[in-house]
């Protein structure tokens, strides 16, 4: 099994978070992981991204080039991205930031989902990259939401975010639910 | 004083120029680290230049780094030995040109370490070219119709340059006579005491005589330095913490 | 032993730290400004010494004066700040001090670039600075080995009393992977080290930490030199094969290249194409005894490179003398991708690709 992942979107929609949760929960689950992001220059231009690789071998390259998975919070990640998916890959593009009537690739799936909007009535529109991680869980089947939940509560307790662990489970819940 | 038997650490016969001015602030350190008694618990950083010639005649440990990077390289002695004295013997060029960046950061940081600056006012070892201590109007083998502001701009003074920091002591002596031998000999031991109570970074400039690139016999270098150079150069001590 | 997922940039850090690595200095450049930040904090927790240098050419310096004091010490840098370490390297070794730089490189000539690159490759094998001198370079391809190199760094470069250097790259030192991380060493300062001076009593025999000729007969420390130098690169080659023996194209790439070389392997073997892959470990000493496993019927030998003008093609052209075409997959500034590897691979078994003449 491998899976080519790539998280992106805008600068400060939590993109690369999203990458690393996807990480923690693979590396939970013992399986092997790299993470790779833009930096420096490449994130002034607005544009956020990162590359996440899943498998139970040995990864050689960290890079996603042709990614089997892409989490489009943008337009302009689907822009960069849609056209460099594998055929058969999963698009899943937010759906509140995306024009609804794009055209996009019929060899790949298409899966769209307004994670800003339910991440706004919920007041916690910062946290669209969770809400749009649960879809993700549900749709992908990467994880279970136990698996997911557990290796993201983890995650923010380390970071010394774990204060909004169960209020991150609620907008995860809400993604992986509707 | 300077007492008449050489300390023992001054193994071997000075490899200056006659009337050179670096051998006699060598003997004079030399008597102050055994008279502190602090030889085995100094490590000097050595510049690149005439006074680095201090290692054919004191056995103190030593090292060299890049000509002029004894700022940088005092910081760490100083920061992963603080039982050790730091201390560099240097050169004008070393200290106020090409190390002139790291010279400054050591003093901006306060470093507690421990400058002696030989001003002769030209590059010795390569030929008395140019130094930044060269004064307006100096010849030079790199000036040759005299030092100008346009071309060169100002000549460098560490009093008015290092004058506002707050660092721990900053002096001007020299060597022309028995008595300022020995007012040296007060200031060397007074920066050292400096480092010793952790007060900071400390600097001594010693106006010292080049016969050899200034054209002049011994006696008249140090008249020389009495006349002129020391008139530019006022002596004294200027911060005192 | 547990796995814990770290930065490869920070687990080079705690790497050395672990290593006894008890002196850092460095100044802040992209893409390497989280070894600099780590040891900030980290060095004060094991009770060493951080120093922000004032620039690259006091950080080079301090390294120096740390290590000539007996501390195991490290320093790191990128680019156009490897660039100005070289004077002061070049003091490192000819005054035989052990100590340790990384240069995480970035693309790009002078200010160059911040992304990934592999073009400080002759700077980093060659010399670098003035007078005959190869450092001792390691090339990591995976936040584990960013971890084990910086941690027996130290070990090597006091093995041989010459400087070690890790050639990481961005991508290596940006990206994030589990690894397992070593037991702490201790260090002692105070042991008896050649390259150390710790002060001495007024009339015993002292030492000056300084170009090594300086108080020993020159003629005879070249000899020892020389013999030392031709002793490392025989003994400390290092490098990993993947299905070589049989290849009728074999690859040759470290650092990150390495990692998408691989990936082509495996992908090219998948489809019945022979490819193969060397991986130097070290590219000085370079791993010339691994190109004996290649077989007669290679037909072409392809560096994959983030440079220009495929440095390190240099060295395999000096490896195989001639006995097989070399080219060279430089991707400039762009990570090459597993396909663009294997379809360059395919044009040179099927004659397809010319050989040039190095630059």
């Amino acid at each position: 099994m491998i899976k080519s992942i790539i998280c992106a979107g805008l600068g400060g929609q939590g993109v690369l978070t999203a990458g690393k949760l996807l990480m923690h929960a693979a590396h939970e689950k013992d399986l092997n992981v790299t993470w790779f992001p833009s930096y420096g220059n490449e994130m002034r231009g607005g544009n956020a991204n990162c590359n996440v690789i899943i498998s139970d071998k040995k990864i050689a390259s960290p890079y996603a080039d042709t990614p089997d998975i892409v989490m489009a919070m943008s337009s302009s990640a689907v822009d960069i991205y849609e056209e460099t998916m594998a055929p058969g890959g999963v698009l899943y593009v937010n759906s509140s930031l995306v024009d609804e009537n794009r055209k996009y690739r019929d060899d790949i799936r298409v899966v769209k989902f307004p994670a800003t909007e339910i991440a706004l009535k919920m007041k916690r529109e910062v946290n669209a990259n969770l809400c749009m991680l649960g879809k993700i869980i549900a749709d992908s089947g990467l994880f279970t939401i136990e698996e997911f939940e557990k290796a993201m509560c983890n995650y923010f307790d380390e970071a010394g975010k774990g204060k909004f662990n169960e209020s991150n489970k609620e907008v995860v819940r809400a993604g992986y639910e509707n | 004083m300077v007492s008449r038997k050489a300390p023992e650490l001054m193994y071997a016969e000075n490899r200056f120029c006659a009337g050179c001015g670096h051998g006699i602030f060598d003997r004079i350190l030399g008597e102050v680290l055994t008279e502190m008694d602090i030889v085995s618990d100094t490590i000097i950083c050595s510049d690149i230049g005439c006074n680095h010639q201090f290692q054919f005649c004191m056995r103190v440990d030593a090292i060299v780094p890049p000509h002029g990077k004894m700022g940088a390289a005092l910081t760490a002695q100083k920061r992963v030995r603080p039982d050790k004295y730091a201390l560099t013997i240097c050169g004008d060029g070393g200290a106020y040109a090409i190390g002139l960046g790291e010279t400054m950061a050591a003093a901006t940081r306060n470093e507690n370490v421990t400058f002696f600056v030989m001003n002769n006012t030209v590059y010795g070892m390569t030929g008395g070219q140019m130094a930044p201590t060269s004064m307006i109007g100096q010849t030079t083998s790199s000036s040759k119709s005299g030092r100008s502001v346009e071309d060169s701009g100002e000549n460098f003074d560490v009093v008015k340059v290092m004058g506002g920091l707050n660092i721990a002591y900053l002096a001007r002596t020299s060597v022309t006579n028995p008595a300022n031998v020995a007012k040296t000999k007060k200031l060397v031991r007074k920066a050292l005491e400096k480092q010793r109570d952790n007060k900071g970074f400390s600097l001594v400039e010693v106006l010292v005589p080049c016969p050899t690139n200034w054209g002049m016999s011994a006696p008249q270098s140090m008249k020389h330095i009495d006349e002129v150079v020391s008139k530019q150069y006022e002596l004294g001590e200027f911060i005192d913490r | 032993m547990e796995k814990r997922i770290m930065k490869g940039n920070e687990a080079l850090a705690e790497g050395a730290i672990r290593g006894g690595c008890r002196f850092y200095a460095g100044y802040p450049i992209t893409p390497q400004s989280e070894i600099l930040e780590w040891m900030s904090w980290r060095q004060k927790e094991v009770g060493g010494t951080f120093v922000q240098g004032e620039s690259e050419i006091a950080s080079v310096n301090m390294t120096f004066a740390a290590r000539a004091l007996g501390v195991r010490s490290l320093t790191s840098t990128s680019g156009p700040g490897f660039s100005l370490y070289q004077e002061g390297i070049a003091y490192w070794v000819s005054a035989g001090v052990p100590a340790v730089c990384a240069c995480v490189q970035r693309f790009g000539i002078g200010d160059g670039f911040i992304s990934a690159g592999q073009d400080n490759y002759w700077q980093a094998v060659k010399g670098g600075g003035n007078g005959d001198y190869h450092l001792i370079v390691l090339a990591p391809n995976s936040v584990q080995e960013n971890v084990d190199m910086a941690y027996e760094s130290f070990a090597l470069a006091e093995k041989w009393s010459h400087p070690v250097l890790i050639l990481s790259d961005g991508t290596i030192g940006q990206m994030m992977e589990p690894c397992v991380l070593p037991k702490m060493v201790e260090y002692d300062i105070d042991q008896e080290q050649p390259w150390a001076v710790k002060g001495v009593e007024a009339g015993q025999k002292n030492k000056v930490i300084t170009d090594i000729t300086y108080f020993e007969d020159i003629d005879e420390w070249n000899d020892g030199y020389l013999k030392k130098m031709r002793e490392i690169s025989e003994t400390e080659q290092r490098w990993e094969s993947l299905c070589v023996s049989d290849a009728d194209v074999v690859l040759v790439a470290y650092g990150i290249s390495s990692r998408v070389a691989e990936g082509a392997v495996q992908k090219a073997r998948s489809n019945g194409f022979k490819l193969g892959l060397i991986r130097p470990i070290t590219l000085w000493p370079y791993p010339r005894k691994a190109f004996d496993e290649i077989p007669e019927t290679c037909r072409g030998i392809v560096t994959v490179e983030v440079n220009m003008m495929g440095q390190m093609r240099d060295d395999v052209i000096i490896t195989v003398k001639g006995k097989y075409p070399t080219y060279a997959l430089a991707t400039r500034q762009r990570i090459a991708k597993v396909d663009q590897v294997i379809d360059f691979a395919k044009a040179v078994y099927e004659g397809k690709i010319k050989e040039e003449e190095v630059y």
